[in-house]
């Protein structure tokens, strides 16, 4: 392979390309040429140093063996949620009044009195910030912990995990419930090997399956067994002719669901029937409800990452009615977790992660909503090594700008990783043998930090 | 099949959502979507709560209500007579109930018998067979495709035009060829620069025979919805005129070009007076083109272009002075045209390259330069995809205007006109846009006895000031209340009244506006219908305009809410709560919503407030940030209810709201204190104009645990100060608490004037220090007394307490201790 790729190289189009450069001396043209005769080209060479340069570290569980991330797209409003401004002028306070929790001095907006009793056990975040005002670069930020680029796809939080750690007990490292939420949750330029696993239905949904995770009507093992074993006869024929990631991938995917299909103990993580009635009375027999108990199942069984999407938060119209639609079921569910992952020992050791977009416009706008506003916004941190009961950081008077401790995407996504066990600073090879940092230039928060 | 199910469905559901959430009743579309002029047509008004229709109202003449069958709501059916010199086009229509105006729909006008489609006629081999010189009302729907077969005889002109966007209700984009019958095609159009997206094809017909018209949606992707009008018959159908306008009042000689049998000219007559756009029809041999080219008629004289003119060496000569219009056509590609022309000094032009205003495929680049041919300025796109210069001769002398295309392209129908428009105050009253996409309140319905308010907006072009407004003809029984729109803003509410006695009545009346100085600065009213929105981001694609507000008395209202007006001023900094009462007829209990129509510059208020069910009152806030602008302010506040009929809309009174400067400022320095220690806030007060009697001033967002045992606190007006005395006790929350502000309210007239200041200050609340390391040495320093009385928390009773020390400033506390520090270091 050496050889060809040295013979395939010309020559004197690189002594062309070295004449130009008035950098290269004589001498070092000398050493060039001699690399050329042992079977280097400059690329390879450059290839190698550059791979001798990659920063790596080892990945290793950190106090957060999980996260569940509860996405809440759209822009969930920061001044409806968890961060009011009730002594702020009318125009800015909105119509929604607030709820003192178990915090002294802080309040939560009014429609979260449940999560004002489990404020002692979370990390309210006031100051997040970046500069995307539009849905699906707000989105991208969140998810991936970079500005979105025109030239590359970068993985998300979800992908960096399952790239990093793979699967544990036979389960998929990364699970999206119900479906992956958009195109920016999925594995970017790693392998679509590492994208998430989708449920495919909604568990609050009557008669709940998991697509895909039991055999057809009518289909015994056996006859599982031997289709198995037809398709993978076609698998390597294509194999001999075809080199591609997505082939690879699709393998790897097969595998993965072969051995979720014949493990009693995996598949048991998505029943949610085996659930006792109490517990999914406690969470709410609702979308929320459901999604967060599901996700709570699949972390105690052993998923990596579960990223649960609820509701739709752009109010650009009548906030009020929106909120008040969508918000208990989200309070109910989210204390129920959060006690529930308490109770189990869990909470120390999964991180639950709620966050949104961006957040939404200072005041009040002309149809009774808030438009989009990414200046400042709150996102919730608890449990995995995260300090409990405090609020990090604070938006100033009117919920503009951040006041104290700004938060970054980059931060957020640091310390995200820090407490997983994965340093983002290490560079994981992008197309092209580029080697691109999980997190560029984010530091962990250590205020955050138990 | 499936698909098109679900899609009407989607279609059904929309329509109905907006149904509910208008303004009762409402209008959805007319069905059949037009008909020929001379006749009588069965028309179908669908919509919602149209049961008790009592009027058809068009804003042009031509159509006539022959009778009402108004016993089912969602179909009013009605007999039209249309006028046999009818306009030829769309009219803008709505129906009056006995509660309320619809929306503003279309109804089109054609001049030829209607036919309908029959399917099946989506195959080429067995078209639907139609008389040359009719019009087929039919529909795109989804992957269907609509064949139609008419015969003609070798040289006869045939011209197929499709109407389907310019019907104004739904996104159609269409696709329309003549076939022979061996099926080659030997006219197509998808879109073009005449009609946009709707299409034309145009032959002369080469042998006698029958010959195929083929309409379908251009990506085969309409569905039930997507109606289309085919006109075929012998019009003639020019692509563009040149010159594309002329003086207005004379007569113009005209070329059109592009039609199949040649370019023709005609004399064409523009209306005197006009300045702007002039649709023309053209007539051949008795045939009428279909739907009209656009001319423009202006108060100058034309400029025609002479080739060679594509250097500034052989640019076209003028020695007339300007205003002009130049007129030519980029005949080829790379072809630019110059003119020469003479300017004064100081002149003040609009210099306008109108080609996509008169349906022109020219993407114009214009450029204007000096005599020596030197680029003094130069412009692509101000004007949407045509160029505009804002343009103030700087010299005396000669100067040319050039044009081009942005692509270098050109042909004989790229046709162009330069106007150098003199500079002129320009002002038109509109209503704006209340709900997005939507045509919500965009027309004026007064119950009898009651009100109701909308926003006017002015547009002023090339002056400022202040904009009064007039109704001249109003129906009887109905006021316009409103104050002049500021000369700091564009816009006001205005409240109409009708009187208990008014006669239930609709009008499309003018409404007209002032500068209120110089009455010579006027204009009238001017409402864009939006009609067709698509993607991206709720682009419009076919609006109509009209140039009447459309006003109606109806029934009245189970309701009517006025406002108590205040007889104290709102401040800078301040607040202000509003009382709103109800009068509720008998038995209506609904829960009333209260929505402040418009705030003057710099003043919020809460978007809405609901007076619950059965109330018949409720507060609502106002507040005023420090900017605000100070001036006697026009207010109203609109109120709704769900009446059983749909929602109800009426108003408040007009109502003056003065904002004024404050009566008093006031600053917190930083007030620091440890746990378990006592602390002192300190307030500096600002006397800004004088007040009577005392003022209350109150202490917020004071830290969680710590307390203070007075507050709030009285003041008059000479005081410099006020003190507030907390209690900070052990447990009280370590850190920087940013939430301090005051409330000051002052007095007059009975009525609270609310003063939020202060915002931003500082509690700060340390831990105890550590034990120190060496015993004390100096008792501290008693702190200087207070130079001026302070109000403190202290009652004061006789006898007289010793003044207590006055509380220091952060920056006087740090001072001391520095001096305490080098005392102690000095011993």
């Amino acid at each position: 392979m050496k050889t060809n790729r040295a013979t395939r190289g010309s020559f004197r189009t690189q002594t062309a390309n070295l004449k130009q450069s008035p950098l290269l001396a004589r001498r070092q043209f000398l050493q060039v040429g001699a690399l050329t005769g042992l079977g280097l080209t400059l690329g390879d060479l450059f290839r190698l140093q550059s791979r001798a340069d990659i920063k790596n570290y080892e990945s290793k569980e950190g106090k957060a063996r999980s996260v569940i991330h509860i996405f809440l797209p759209g822009g969930m409003a920061h001044q409806e949620s968890f961060d009011p401004k009730p002594y702020a002028p009318v125009e800015y306070r909105g119509p929604l009044g607030t709820v003192g929790t178990k915090l002294t001095g802080v309040v939560f907006s009014e429609g979260l009195p449940k999560t004002a009793q489990v404020a002692d056990k979370i990390a309210v975040c006031r100051s997040m910030t970046h500069g995307e005002a539009a849905h699906e670069r707000g989105t991208h930020n969140m998810f991936t912990g970079y500005r979105p680029s025109p030239a590359l796809s970068y993985p998300s939080i979800g992908s960096v995990i399952s790239h990093e750690f793979g699967p544990r007990k036979n389960l998929p490292p990364y699970v999206c419930v119900p479906g992956q939420p958009n195109e920016f949750a999925g594995s970017g330029y790693l392998s679509s090997a590492y994208g998430p696993f989708s449920l495919g239905a909604d568990p609050a949904a009557g008669g709940f399956q998991v697509k895909d995770l039991s055999l057809p009507g009518g289909l015994t093992p056996e006859r599982f067994t031997h289709r198995k074993n037809v398709l993978a006869s076609v698998d390597a024929h294509f194999k001999n002719l075809e080199k591609s990631d997505a082939l690879n991938a699709m393998d790897t995917f097969y595998q993965r669901a072969y051995s979720l299909i014949s493990s009693q103990e995996a598949r048991e993580a998505f029943n949610l029937n085996a659930e006792p009635d109490a517990m999914k009375n406690a969470y709410g027999k609702n979308t929320a409800g459901m999604r967060f108990l599901m996700a709570r199942r699949l972390v105690e069984a052993g998923v990596r990452m579960v990223s649960v999407t609820y509701g739709g938060w752009d109010h650009h119209d009548n906030i009020a009615n929106g909120i008040r639609g969508q918000m208990p079921a989200f309070d109910q569910a989210y204390a129920a977790l959060i006690n529930d992952l308490d109770q189990r020992g869990l909470l120390d050791t999964t991180m639950v992660v709620v966050s949104s977009e961006f957040g939404r416009t200072p005041k009040i706008n002309a149809t009774n909503g808030r438009d989009h506003w990414p200046k400042v916004f709150s996102v919730v941190l608890a449990g995995g090594g995260i300090k409990r009961g405090i609020v990090h950081g604070a938006s100033d008077a009117t919920a503009s700008e951040p006041d104290e401790l700004p938060l970054t995407v980059e931060d957020f996504a640091t310390t995200i990783y820090h407490q997983l066990g994965i340093v983002a600073d290490k560079e994981l090879m992008a197309p092209g043998d580029r080697p691109i940092e999980i997190v560029d230039g984010g530091n962990v928060v250590k205020e955050l930090l138990a | 099949m499936k698909q098109r199910v679900s899609l009407l469905a989607i279609l059904a559901l929309t329509g109905l959502a907006s149904a509910l959430q208008a303004a009762s009743p409402s209008l959805s579309i007319v069905t059949p979507r037009g008909g020929q002029r001379g006749s009588e047509v069965e028309a179908v008004f669908h919509g919602a709560r149209l049961n008790e229709a009592k009027e058809i109202l068009f804003y042009d003449p031509g159509i006539a209500t022959v009778s009402l069958d108004s016993s089912n709501a969602a179909q009013l059916k009605a007999k039209l007579k249309i006028a046999p010199d009818a306009r030829l086009g769309s009219y803008v229509v709505r129906v009056r109930t006995i509660d309320g105006l619809t929306e503003a729909r279309t109804f089109t006008v054609g001049q030829y018998p209607v036919v309908a489609e029959k399917e099946p006629n989506s195959d080429f081999d067995a078209p639907q067979p139609i008389a040359l010189n009719s019009s087929v009302h039919g529909v795109a729907d989804n992957e269907d495709v609509d064949y139609y077969r008419i015969e003609a005889k070798k040289g006869q002109r045939i011209t197929a035009e499709v109407e389907a966007m310019r019907l104004g209700s739904a996104l159609v984009d269409c696709y329309v060829a003549i076939l022979d019958k061996k099926r080659f095609e030997l006219d197509a159009r998808d879109d073009c620069a005449l009609s946009l997206q709707d299409p034309y094809a145009s032959v002369v017909a080469p042998e006698d025979g029958s010959y195929v018209i083929v309409v379908r949606e251009s990506s085969y992707a309409g569905n039930g919805g997507s109606r289309y009008i085919l006109h075929v018959g012998e019009a003639p159908r020019p692509a563009i005129a040149y010159p594309a306008g002329g003086k207005a009042g004379s007569e113009a000689e005209v070329k059109f070009i592009g039609d199949v049998r040649g370019d023709f000219v005609e004399k064409v007559k523009l209306p005197a007076g006009a300045n702007g756009v002039h649709p023309h029809h053209v007539v051949q041999d008795g045939q009428v083109s279909p739907s009209p080219n656009i001319l423009r008629a202006v108060p100058f004289d034309n400029v025609l272009e002479t080739e060679p003119n594509n250097n500034a060496g052989e640019a076209t000569k003028t020695e007339a002075p300007l205003p002009l219009a130049f007129n030519g056509i980029v005949a080829a590609d790379g072809d630019i045209d110059f003119f020469r022309f003479k300017a004064t000094k100081g002149q003040r032009f609009d210099v306008r390259c109108v080609a996509r205003g008169v349906r022109s495929p020219l993407d114009p680049v214009m450029t204007l330069h000096n005599a020596g041919g030197g680029q003094i300025a130069g412009n692509d796109d101000s004007g949407g995809l045509d160029s505009f210069i804002s343009w103030t001769v700087p010299a005396d002398g000669e100067y040319l205007v050039a044009v081009r295309d942005h692509l270098g392209k050109g042909g004989p129908d790229y046709v162009y006109r330069v106007e150098f428009t003199p500079l002129s105050p320009g002002l038109s009253l509109g209503i704006p846009e209340f709900a997005r996409a939507s045509q919500e309140r965009n027309s004026v319905v007064v119950p009898r006895g009651n009100r109701f308010a909308t926003l006017i907006r002015v547009s002023r072009s090339n002056f400022g000031g202040d904009v009064v407004l007039e109704a001249p003809e109003l129906p009887a029984g109905v006021t316009m209340n409103a104050g002049p729109i500021a000369g700091s803003v564009n816009e006001t509410p205005v409240v109409f009244e009708a009187a208990p006695d008014a006669t239930d009545a609709a009008k499309l009346t003018p409404l007209l506006g002032r500068h209120a100085e110089n009455k010579d600065i006027n204009g009238g009213f001017r409402q864009n219908l939006e009609l067709i929105y698509g993607q991206p981001n709720n682009t419009v694609y076919y609006r109509e305009t009209v140039d009447r507000m459309a006003l109606a008395v109806t029934e009245e209202a189970p309701f009517k809410i006025s406002i108590a007006e205040p007889k104290v001023p709102l401040v800078q900094s301040g607040a202000m709560t509003l009382k709103v009462k109800a009068e509720r007829r008998e038995g209506f209990k609904a829960p009333i919503r209260l929505r402040m129509l418009w705030n003057p510059p710099g003043v919020g208020s809460d978007n809405e407030v609901t007076m619950g069910e059965g109330q018949t009152e409720a507060n609502y806030n106002l507040n005023a940030n420090g900017n605000a602008q100070t001036r006697v302010w026009k207010i109203a506040i609109l109120a709704f209810a769900d009446a059983g009929k749909g929602l109800v809309w009426t108003s408040s009174q007009l109502m003056d709201l003065t904002v004024e400067k404050p009566f008093v400022g006031l600053q917190i320095p930083l007030a620091a204190s440890e746990q378990g220690k006592p602390a002192a806030v300190l307030c500096k007060l600002a006397q800004l104009q004088p007040f009577e009697g005392e003022a209350t001033v109150q202490l917020y967002g004071i830290p969680p645990k710590v307390t203070i045992a007075q507050n709030p606190l009285k003041i008059v007006s000479t005081n410099s100060e006020v003190i507030f005395n907390a209690t900070v006790p052990t447990d009280a929350p370590v850190g920087q608490h940013k939430s301090l502000f005051c409330q000051v309210i002052v007095w007059k007239n009975g009525e609270p004037i609310a003063h939020n200041v202060g915002g931003g200050g500082v509690f700060r609340i340390d831990p105890p220090p550590p034990p120190p390391p060496a015993p004390k040495v100096a008792a501290p320093t008693p702190a200087p007394v207070a130079a001026k009385p302070a109000v403190v928390a202290q009652a004061p009773a006789p006898p007289a307490p010793p003044a207590p020390p006055k509380p220091l400033s952060r920056l006087e506390q740090l001072r001391l201790q520095a001096r305490q520090a080098r005392e102690r270091a000095g011993q």
